[in-house]
């Protein structure tokens, strides 16, 4: 509540001019979505316009600690983002995403140290992340299903080994500080939620904007068909090697942000502890789905806050709270939204929609 | 990644073959299964029969570059395709279906059928993510088309359903839609008329019918095993077996040759028919 | 020098169980098992507690490889067979969470203290001349792991273990001709715990066991598996001994920090220059 009396009015209202170029973005392309989703695609542009303002107010309601909190989630939403379209959308369960992630927290705080201005990192570490994935997916995309996930694995593992060992630059094993770039006018916290919430927004934008067109298709036809899909024009290998890429890419970009709020790294952060709740993240949020990422970190996320404070009981907790959820809902916490929407709800849509189209 | 501009092949008018096979060649493993077999697919429809493990469709994936073969040589429109990834086989013009429906299952119908469109966006995928007025402009031209498609293959009533909710039958005719809208100089179908009811055949030579018309330098190689499907639709047909080329012609008199005859009598006694 | 090749070969034969393990059940029930180490760790603490309650050693050993087998029947019945139709990634996240929640049970119940398995043997060393000692209990890791692989080739050659080549090979044909792929799992997943308890307890009659040990060893395993493709017993095993050897190498000429990095550049050469195996091509007739 603190944030809420202390604010100068003026950087208040100055973040909040950006969301509305974002949104307005969104709500442009819902309205240019074909004539059968126009109505749903407006809908969800104003749900998302709405739910951007409202959290955009969030720092100056709320404590520090919620700030953190829905700063965290929205980062691993953005890393989910990525994670999803390689796991779900491209059909292939790469592992190196935690290693990418690192790659972009790392990239972003050594070249802040090295003078370059923040903001300017988040892309450069982005595109340096995408080359590496590239170059670990030239081997690994000829590689079917289990073989794929363990040299990818392996080479993830292998990358944040390499950190360790490039102690000179990263502070080795002992981690390195983060230097945190601040707003002016505004405290760290909410000035690094205000980063995050913006390029989240935009990257969420961007992927989803990628994903509904022909290039999701296109890779969804890959993912389905494999070698087949090259009868339809498609060269299957080169999909799946922009899937690594573009992973790579949002996997760095929610890195920068990662160091950002964490003020200080290190490479053990990055290995299976990181890999795994990203994986469950992908999972619970639905291989494949375009909300997903956000549902799911945010499952992540109130998993690890509630079962903070208890020690081994944590990690059983979270180890079976994933069985369950794997046991009772195989397609994901996302799937079970579908299941109960194909029941009813959809099928009586259905049958307006049937009808209307007879009418018209 | 930015979009190939379609490998536009010249037209030829009148008679000339689509493609032809010249001396083609294939075994796996010491067992022969295309020997010297020469055909030449001219515009129009051209029926592929022969008994169940003649080639037939060992001969589509050596065309659609799935197979290299051994021995001879393919070219389409006098160009060789030999060596080309299907993927730039399917961009000179050569489309195909699986005799089992190949669908992406929770995409709509249409979203289906544009899947095969790719060579005729202009675009690139930057292009499509900058939201480019260019870029939706290829997205609508490309659905409106997919629409007609379904529309003129009888598919026209719920073409926004998704592709696993439609019966087998119907899923055969998304992937002729599909097909067709890559726009192919040479259309190949792997029995599209199994498993679909006369209705739904009765749409399907209609738009296919439909589809020639507009295009009449295209030719269609169908290989199917309804030999009345094949008469009603092919002015020739090429009969295989055991890899070879045994007959061609007109089906009424292809199907009345006496080693034909004996050739489909054997399969089925060897089948145990 | 010799002293080297020995605890390689110990540690190797450690890493060749595991990954044998792992191929059994990939064969038979196409899972990457990432909680098969953790089985073993499992049982391998049943079996000292009851050393440690006054059992006589042999019984303790027998309930341990008792408990490494139900454990693997249990978990397939109960958990792993109805996700087999929602493809490998739920089935790949199963075994991760499995692996997370039975690591932190074992340090609930038993703590994180590094424990040791006391055979009778343990601590007694062979003079070999020269003043190189091997001990007694890396010669039982070196037999006992041939034995194992032995065995496990000779189950194979079993009417249960042909079937289970046979769905390796093909799942939708070996249906077809009424193999019964639950039953077959079941069993793939048993003799899976089994060696996966004789993994751990060869490893704690010799040296010290924690939870931290199924992290590393689960990822030898892997290794291991991998150099045999996944398919091949003896290539797996033959892995598993080489990376043993050349952990020990490293491990004593270059750093120990590096022993790691090195298995892992091993598994990516493996999957760039012979994705199905470095033996693949042999003709072996274990495959």
């Amino acid at each position: 509540m603190s944030e809420l009396t202390t604010q100068p009015a003026a950087p208040a209202e100055a973040p909040s001019a950006l969301p509305a170029a974002v949104t307005a973005g969104i709500t442009a392309n819902g309205a240019a979505g074909h004539a059968a989703r126009r109505g749903s695609g407006l809908r969800k542009g104003i749900v998302a316009i709405v739910a951007l303002v409202l959290l955009f107010a969030l720092p100056f309601v709320s404590n520090t600690y919620v700030v953190f909190v829905v700063s965290l989630t929205l980062v691993y939403a953005v890393s989910t983002l990525g994670f999803n379209l390689l796991v779900g959308w491209s059909g292939q369960i790469g592992l190196a995403h935690a290693a990418l992630f690192a790659v972009g927290a790392y990239g972003s705080s050594v070249a802040v140290a090295a003078g370059v201005p923040f903001l300017v990192t988040i892309p450069l570490a982005g595109i340096a992340a995408a080359l590496l994935a590239v170059v670990i997916g030239f081997p690994a995309i000829r590689l079917r299903g289990f073989f794929l996930a363990i040299a990818t694995l392996a080479l993830g593992m292998a990358i944040v080994e390499l950190l360790n060992f490039a102690a000179p630059i990263t502070g080795g094993g002992g981690g390195m500080n983060v230097q945190v770039f601040a707003l002016p006018g505004i405290n760290d916290a909410a000035s690094t939620y205000f980063i995050v919430l913006t390029v989240a927004a935009i990257m969420f934008f961007l992927v989803r904007r990628a994903l509904v067109g022909r290039f999701g298709r296109t890779l969804q036809a890959v993912r389905d068909l494999g070698q087949l899909s090259g009868s339809l024009g498609v060269s299957a290998l080169r999909y799946r090697l922009v899937a690594f890429a573009l992973s790579g890419f949002v996997a760095a970009v929610a890195g920068t942000l990662y160091a950002q709020l964490q003020t200080f790294i290190f490479p053990a952060m990055f290995q299976m502890n990181l890999l795994v709740p990203m994986l469950v993240m992908v999972f619970v949020g639905g291989a494949g789905s375009l909300w997903g990422p956000l549902i799911g970190a945010a499952f992540a996320i109130v998993l690890i806050e509630f079962f903070q404070d208890l020690g081994d009981a944590q990690a059983i907790a979270y180890g079976i709270v994933l069985m369950v959820v794997i046991a009772l809902l195989p397609g994901g916490l996302t799937s079970l939204f579908r299941t109960l929407g194909s029941s009813r709800f959809a099928q009586r849509l259905y049958r307006r929609r049937a009808s209307t189209e007879e009418t018209s | 990644m930015t979009a190939t501009a379609p490998e536009t092949v010249p037209r030829h008018a009148g008679d000339t073959p689509v493609v032809e096979f010249t001396g083609v060649g294939k075994s796996f493993g010491g067992n022969t299964v295309l020997e010297n077999v020469t055909l030449a697919v001219r515009p129009g429809f051209t029926g592929l029969i022969g008994p169940n493990g003649a080639g037939k469709t060992t001969c589509l994936n050596v065309v659609s570059g799935y197979l290299q073969p051994d021995a001879g040589d393919v070219t389409l429109r006098g160009e060789s395709v030999l060596g080309l990834s299907p993927a730039r086989v399917a961009r000179r013009g050569v489309s195909r279906t699986f005799q089992t429906p190949r669908l992406i299952p929770n995409l709509s119908a249409v979203e289906n059928v544009m899947v095969g469109g790719s060579r005729h966006f202009r675009r690139g995928h930057l292009a499509e993510l900058l939201g480019l007025p260019s870029a939706r402009r290829d997205e609508r031209e490309q659905r409106e088309r997919a629409y007609d498609l379904l529309d003129a293959l009888g598919l026209g009533a719920h073409p926004d359903r998704p592709a696993n909710a439609f019966p087998i039958g119907s899923q055969k005719i998304i992937e002729v839609a599909r097909a067709l809208l890559n726009d192919p100089a040479l259309l190949m179908l792997d029995e599209p008329a199994a498993g679909l009811g006369a209705e739904d055949v009765d749409h399907l030579v209609d738009g296919l019918n439909g589809w020639l018309r507009e295009r009449p330098d295209a030719a269609v190689l169908i290989i199917e095993h309804d030999l009345e499907l094949i008469t009603r639709l092919c002015p020739t047909a090429a009969v295989l077996h055991f890899g070879r080329i045994i007959q061609s012609g007109a089906p009424k008199d292809v199907l009345r040759d006496p080693v034909v005859v004996e050739a489909y009598l054997g399969a089925d006694l060897a089948a145990g028919d | 020098m010799l002293q080297t090749l020995v605890s390689g070969l110990e540690s190797g034969s450690w890493f060749a169980l595991l990954g044998l393990a792992i191929v059994v059940v990939m064969k038979a029930a196409d899972v990457p098992n990432f909680a098969m180490a953790d089985i073993g760790l499992v049982a391998t603490y049943v079996g000292i507690s009851l050393a440690g309650a006054g059992v006589p050693f042999w019984l303790a050993v027998v309930t341990t490889l008792v408990t490494g087998i139900l454990l693997g029947v249990v978990i397939d019945v109960a958990l792993m067979r109805r996700l087999a139709k929602y493809g490998h990634f739920p089935l790949l996240l199963m075994t991760i969470g499995l692996s997370l929640a039975l690591t932190a049970l074992t340090g609930l119940v038993w703590g994180h203290d590094p424990r040791s398995f006391r055979a009778p043997w343990t601590g007694a060393a062979i003079e070999v001349g020269g003043g190189v000692a091997i001990g007694v209990s890396q010669i039982v890791s070196i037999v006992v792991g041939l034995l194992g692989a032995v065995a496990i080739s000779a189950f194979f050659t079993t009417p249960v273990g042909a079937q289970m080549r046979a769905v390796a090979e093909n799942r939708a044909t070996a249906r077809l001709v009424g193999v019964n792929a639950g039953r077959l799992s079941a069993i793939a997943w048993g003799v899976g715990g089994l060696i996966a308890a004789v993994t751990v307890m060869l490893q704690a009659q010799s040296a010290l066991v924690s939870t931290l040990t199924p992290a590393s060893l689960i990822i030898y395993g892997f290794v291991a598996a991998t150099m045999g493709g996944f398919t091949s017993l003896f290539g797996t095993f033959a892995g598993g001994l080489v990376l043993g050897i050349i952990q020990q190498l490293v491990g004593t000429y270059i750093s120990t920090a590096a022993q790691f990095s090195v298995a892992l550049l091993v598994v990516f050469l493996v999957l760039v220059l012979r994705p199905d195996g470095f033996t693949k091509g042999m003709r072996l007739r274990d495959v």
